[in-house]
C-alpha cells in the first residue's frame, strides 16, 4: 500500500471515529443532570427568560432532533453560541485554540529535545553515576504533575529569580500583533513586530517547560532503554567489531530505530496536552483550550464541551496518523501494515 | 569547560535583557483579581465581578454611600408621589457618554426598557415593580410603578444607564423583534457608558482593562489611577507572586487562609478585613419536614453551634450573625442578640419538642456547597455538637447546581442546608422577600420552605411604606417573629478579606477599616476606582 493510500484510509477511520466521538459526547453531555439554561442565566432569572433560551437552544426539543440540528449546523461552520462566553463557539476556538497550539508546540520542542538528548546521553553512558541521575530525573518528572512543575517554576523563575512573567500571553501595554494565525509569535514575527514575538515567546518559556516535563521524562526513559537494548544486538556488535567510534554508533546509528517507541509515546502526550493543561494554564493564567473546555464542563456548556471534545478527538486523530507516518519513515519493516510478512 | 562557563555568562546576560527588553514599566494603574468570567453588560452581568466592572464603566442615578444610604449621581434630586405610585427623577445636566454624546432621559427609559426585556441581570430587581418609564423632557425621567415599593431608591443603584443611539448602532440578529439582540454581542467586549472609567481591552478569559474617561462629569482628584484593570483570580501561588512582584493591586477575595498570612508580610502589603453589607451564612432548616418541622427542634440546633469558632476561626473577622438581616444592612434590628453556644439549653429545647425520645428515628440531612471547601468544617462541627445533644446527621457534599436543582422541590430540599446568602439591594427588604416570603421557596435562597402568610403580608406591608423609618420598624418586625420561628440558623454576617498594595495605592476600603467606619456597600462598590489613589513612584 501507498503512503498515500495508507494515510486517505486512516483519514476515513478517523471520521467514522469522530463521528462516534461526537454522538457519545452529545448524549452524555445532554443527560447529566443541570439545567444548561438556568445555569447560564442565574438562579434569580425569571422563568420566562429560561424557557426562552432552552426554546433558542433547542433544549424543548427531543434529543435525537436536538443531535441532528447540531450535525446540520456543524456541517455550516456553526457550534452554536457558548453559554458562558455568551459568543459564537467559534470564536471563542479561534481566539483559545492558537494559544494552546503555541505552548503545545514550544512543549513539544522541550520534550523532544531534552527526553530524547537525556535519554540518549543516559544510554551511553549507562552504568554510571550521569545514568543514575538521568533516571531519578526520568521517575521526578514522571510522577510530579504538570501544575506542581508549574507552581514550582514560578516560585523560581518569577518571584525568587524574576526572569519570567507570571502571567499572560504578553505584556500589558503592548499591543497584539494584527491577527494573521491567532498565534502571537508567528503573527509577531510575520508582521515584522520582533518585540511583541520575543514578548510572547517569553510568556510561554515556563507554562511549557511545565507542560513538557512529564512527556520528556518518560521519552528519556524510553529513548535510553531502546537504546540500551538495541545496543545489544548484532548489527550493532558487527559495527563495534568494525572498530567504528561509540560517539558515532550512538549518534548515527542507535539513536534512529530506538526512536520508534519514544516518538509514539511523546505524540500522544503532546495531544494529550489539548485537554491536559487545565491547571498549568490556571496557574500562568494563560486563556489555552483545556481551561475553556473544563470551565464549559464545570458551567454545563453544553456546546462548548461538545466543540472542545471534538477538537480534542481530533487532535489525537492528527497525532496517531503523524505518529505511523514519521514510524514508517523511521523503520521501513513496519510500514505501512499491508506489506506482507517473509 | 571554560566554554561552557561563557556559554553560561551569554545566557544569564541575555535572559536579563530580554527581560528589561520586555518588561519593567511603571504605571498608574490597579489591577484586582475576582472570579471569572465577567459581563460589563450591565443587562447580563449580576455576579461580584461583574458588578465590579460594571460601576466602574456605567453611572446610576443614584450613588451607593458608605453607610448603606444612597445619594444623588445622574439624578440630582427626585420626588414620589404621596401613594409611592409615581418617582420623578431629575438628570444633571452635561454629563457626556464615553462617545461625547450628552446622556438624557431618553437613554435612561432605554436603558430600563432594556434590562426588563431580556429578563436577565438585576432585571428580577425590577421586574415585578416597574409598570412603565417616560422621558417627559431631556433632562426628566418619570417610573409607574405597579404597586408602592419602598427601597426603590435603594434598588436603583443597579440600574446602569447605557447610550441609547450608539447600542442601536450594534445590534446584531437576536430574539428582540426590531432590537434584534438588544446589542448584547457588542456590549461583551465594549460599553456604552458614561462612568468614569471607559473599555480598553476585554480578553473574555482574562481581564477587563479600563482607562480613564477625562471628561467624566464627576471630575478627578489627582492621583486617580489612569487605568484599572479587572483580571481572572488564579492560583494562590500566582496571586501571591503577583502581590510580591507589585503587580497585583488588590487580591480577591477567594483566596486560603494562610496566602493571606504570607501576603501580610511582604514590605508594604497590607490585609484588610471587612464585613461588607449583606452576606451572611445560614443553616437553612427545612420547616416542612420532620424533624426539623418543630420549632423547638429547631432552637435546640441553633443552641448546638459553636458560632465563635465560625467567626473567628473558619471565617476569620466574621461576625457571629443577629438574626435573618446582616449587621451592616441598613434595616438590621440591633436589638436582637445572637444565639449562644448552649448544650444545657440544647437538651431542654429538645425535651419539649414532639420528636424526644425517638431522635434516632429521624437523622438529619445536610448539604453543603462543593464550591465552598471551608463549610465541610462547618458540616462536621455541627455534626460532632449535635452528636452530643443525641442527634444524628448525615453531610453531603453537593455542586451548587445540585442544591439548586435539590431546592426545586419540597421532598428533595434536605433538613440543613448550608448556604451563603447576598442582599440583593442594600436594605432589609430584600434580604427578607427573597430569604422568607413564599414567593421565593423552591428557589436555592429558601431551602426552609417557610410559607408562612404571616410573613409574607408583614413583607409586603412593609415594602409597600414610602417612609423609611415607618419601613424600617416594619422590618424590625419580621427579623423578632423571624427569631421567634427559628427556620433558620444564622450562623456568620461573613467578613471580605483582601490584600492590598498599602504601600503605594489609597483604597478607601481600607481607609474606612482604619477608621472603624461601618462599610455597606453592594457588591463591586467597593473596588470604585474612581476613588482610589496610586503611586507608581512609590514602588
Amino acid at each position: 500500500m501507498s503512503l498515500t493510500k495508507y494515510i486517505i484510509k486512516r483519514i476515513v477511520y478517523s471520521i467514522g471515529v469522530l463521528f462516534g466521538v461526537s454522538i457519545l459526547i452529545f448524549v452524555i453531555s445532554n443527560i447529566v443532570p443541570g439545567d444548561p439554561a438556568r445555569m447560564a442565566l442565574g438562579p434569580r432569572a425569571p422563568e420566562w427568560a429560561v424557557e426562552d433560551l432552552r426554546k433558542e437552544m433547542n433544549l424543548d426539543k427531543p434529543l435525537v432532533e436536538r443531535y441532528f440540528l447540531w450535525l446540520s449546523d456543524l456541517m455550516r461552520g456553526d457550534l452554536g453560541e457558548s453559554l458562558r462566553s455568551r459568543r459564537p463557539i467559534t470564536k471563542d476556538i479561534a481566539e483559545y485554540l492558537p494559544a494552546s497550539i503555541e505552548i503545545i508546540a514550544l512543549s513539544a520542542f522541550f520534550m523532544a529535545v531534552i527526553g530524547i538528548n537525556l535519554g540518549r546521553l543516559s544510554a551511553r553512558f549507562s552504568g554510571t553515576w550521569f545514568d543514575g541521575v538521568v533516571r531519578i530525573l526520568s521517575y521526578t518528572g514522571i510522577v510530579t504533575p504538570a501544575f506542581v512543575w508549574a507552581i514550582l517554576f514560578v516560585l523560581l523563575f518569577s518571584y525568587l529569580i524574576p526572569i519570567f512573567p507570571t502571567t499572560g500571553r504578553i505584556t500589558p501595554g503592548l499591543a497584539a500583533p494584527p491577527r494573521i494565525t491567532g498565534m502571537y509569535i508567528i503573527d509577531g514575527l510575520l508582521t515584522g513586530n520582533f518585540r511583541v514575538a520575543l514578548n510572547a515567546f517569553w510568556h510561554i518559556v515556563l507554562p511549557s517547560l511545565a507542560l513538557s516535563m512529564g512527556g520528556a521524562a518518560q521519552a528519556a526513559r524510553m529513548t535510553r532503554a531502546s537504546m540500551v537494548d538495541n545496543a545489544e544486538k548484532d548489527y550493532i556488535l558487527a559495527v563495534r567489531a568494525y572498530g567504528v567510534p561509540n560517539k558515532l554508533i550512538y549518534r548515527r546509528l542507535l539513536l534512529k530505530p530506538s526512536l520508534v517507541a519514544p516518538i509514539s509515546i511523546m505524540a500522544l502526550d503532546i495531544a494529550a496536552l489539548l485537554g491536559n493543561a487545565f491547571l498549568v494554564e490556571l496557574v500562568f493564567l494563560y486563556p489555552g483550550i483545556s481551561r475553556y473546555g473544563v470551565e464549559a464542563m464545570l458551567n454545563k456548556d453544553l456546546f462548548a464541551i461538545i466543540s472542545v471534545v471534538l477538537i480534542i478527538g481530533i487532535g489525537y486523530t492528527i497525532a496517531n496518523v503523524v505518529i505511523d507516518v514519521i514510524i514508517a519513515h523511521l523503520d521501513p519493516r513496519v510500514r505501512l501494515g499491508g506489506a506482507k510478512s517473509a | 569547560m571554560k566554554r561552557v562557563f561563557l556559554t553560561g555568562k551569554f545566557l544569564a546576560f541575555a535572559l536579563i535583557m530580554i527581560a528589561v527588553f520586555c518588561f519593567g514599566q511603571s504605571e498608574s494603574i490597579i489591577r484586582a483579581t475576582e472570579d471569572w468570567p465577567t459581563y460589563i453588560d450591565p443587562a447580563v452581568g449580576s455576579d461580584f465581578s461583574d458588578c465590579i466592572a460594571i460601576v466602574n464603566l456605567y453611572d446610576s442615578l443614584v450613588f451607593p454611600n458608605a453607610d448603606g444610604s444612597v445619594g444623588p449621581h445622574l439624578a440630582t434630586h427626585w420626588d414620589v408621589t404621596p401613594d409611592g405610585l409615581t418617582w420623578t427623577f431629575y438628570l444633571r445636566q452635561g454629563v457626556k457618554f464615553h462617545s461625547g454624546n450628552e446622556l438624557t432621559a431618553e437613554d435612561v427609559v432605554f436603558s430600563v426598557e432594556r434590562l426588563l426585556t431580556m429578563g436577565e441581570g438585576f432585571a428580577y430587581m425590577f421586574e415585578p415593580f416597574i409598570d412603565e418609564v417616560v422621558a417627559l423632557d431631556p433632562y426628566t425621567v418619570q417610573f409607574k410603578m405597579k404597586k408602592p415599593y419602598g427601597p426603590f431608591l435603594s434598588t436603583l443603584v443597579r440600574l446602569y444607564i447605557l447610550e441609547k443611539d450608539l447600542v442601536l448602532q450594534h445590534l446584531d440578529s437576536g430574539p428582540y423583534g426590531e432590537f434584534g439582540d438588544y446589542g448584547r454581542k457588542w456590549l461583551l467586549e465594549h460599553d456604552a457608558g458614561s462612568g468614569p472609567y471607559m473599555v480598553e481591552e476585554v480578553k473574555m478569559e482574562e481581564y477587563v482593562l479600563t482607562k480613564k474617561f477625562d471628561d467624566w462629569w464627576g471630575g478627578w482628584e489627582p492621583n486617580a489611577p489612569e487605568y484599572f484593570k479587572e483580571m481572572a483570580t488564579a492560583d494562590p501561588v500566582t496571586i501571591r507572586t503577583l502581590v510580591a512582584k507589585k503587580e497585583l493591586e488588590i487580591t480577591d477575595e477567594l483566596q486560603p487562609m494562610e496566602s493571606y498570612e504570607a501576603m501580610a508580610k511582604m514590605p508594604g502589603v497590607e490585609v484588610v478585613r471587612f464585613v461588607p453589607g449583606g452576606m451572611n451564612l445560614n443553616l437553612m432548616l427545612h420547616t416542612r419536614k420532620p424533624p426539623t418541622d418543630d420549632v423547638h427542634f429547631r432552637r435546640a440546633l441553633a443552641y448546638a453551634v459553636d458560632y465563635k469558632t465560625i467567626a473567628n476561626i473558619i471565617f476569620p473577622g466574621s461576625l457571629v450573625a443577629r438574626g435573618p438581616v446582616p449587621q451592616t444592612l441598613p434595616g438590621h434590628d440591633s436589638s436582637i442578640q445572637p444565639w449562644e453556644f448552649n448544650l444545657d439549653k440544647a437538651r431542654e429545647e429538645l425535651k419539649k419538642s414532639k420528636y424526644y425520645g425517638q431522635l434516632d428515628e429521624y437523622p438529619l440531612t445536610l448539604s453543603w456547597c462543593a464550591e465552598v471547601p471551608e463549610e465541610e468544617k462547618i458540616a462536621l462541627m455541627l455534626q460532632a455538637n449535635f452528636a452530643r445533644i443525641g442527634v444524628k446527621l448525615e453531610i453531603t457534599k453537593k455542586p451548587f447546581g445540585s442544591m439548586i436543582a435539590d431546592a426545586q422541590n419540597m421532598e428533595t430540599t434536605p433538613n440543613c442546608s448550608l448556604v451563603f446568602v447576598a442582599a440583593h439591594y442594600m436594605e432589609a427588604g430584600g434580604m427578607l422577600t427573597t430569604r422568607y416570603h413564599s414567593q421565593s421557596t423552591g428557589t436555592w435562597e429558601q431551602c426552609e420552605w417557610l410559607l408562612n402568610p404571616e410573613i409574607d403580608q408583614m413583607i409586603e406591608d412593609a415594602l409597600s411604606t414610602i417612609d423609611t423609618e415607618e419601613r424600617f420598624n416594619k422590618y424590625h418586625a419580621i427579623q423578632q417573629k423571624l427569631v421567634e420561628l427559628c427556620p433558620t440558623i444564622w450562623l456568620i454576617d461573613r467578613a471580605e478579606t483582601r490584600a492590598y498594595q498599602a504601600s503605594y495605592v489609597s483604597w478607601f476600603v481600607a481607609d474606612l477599616v482604619h477608621q472603624g467606619k461601618k462599610i455597606a456597600l453592594p457588591l463591586g462598590y467597593g473596588l470604585y476606582a474612581h476613588d482610589m489613589k496610586v503611586f507608581p513612584e512609590k514602588k
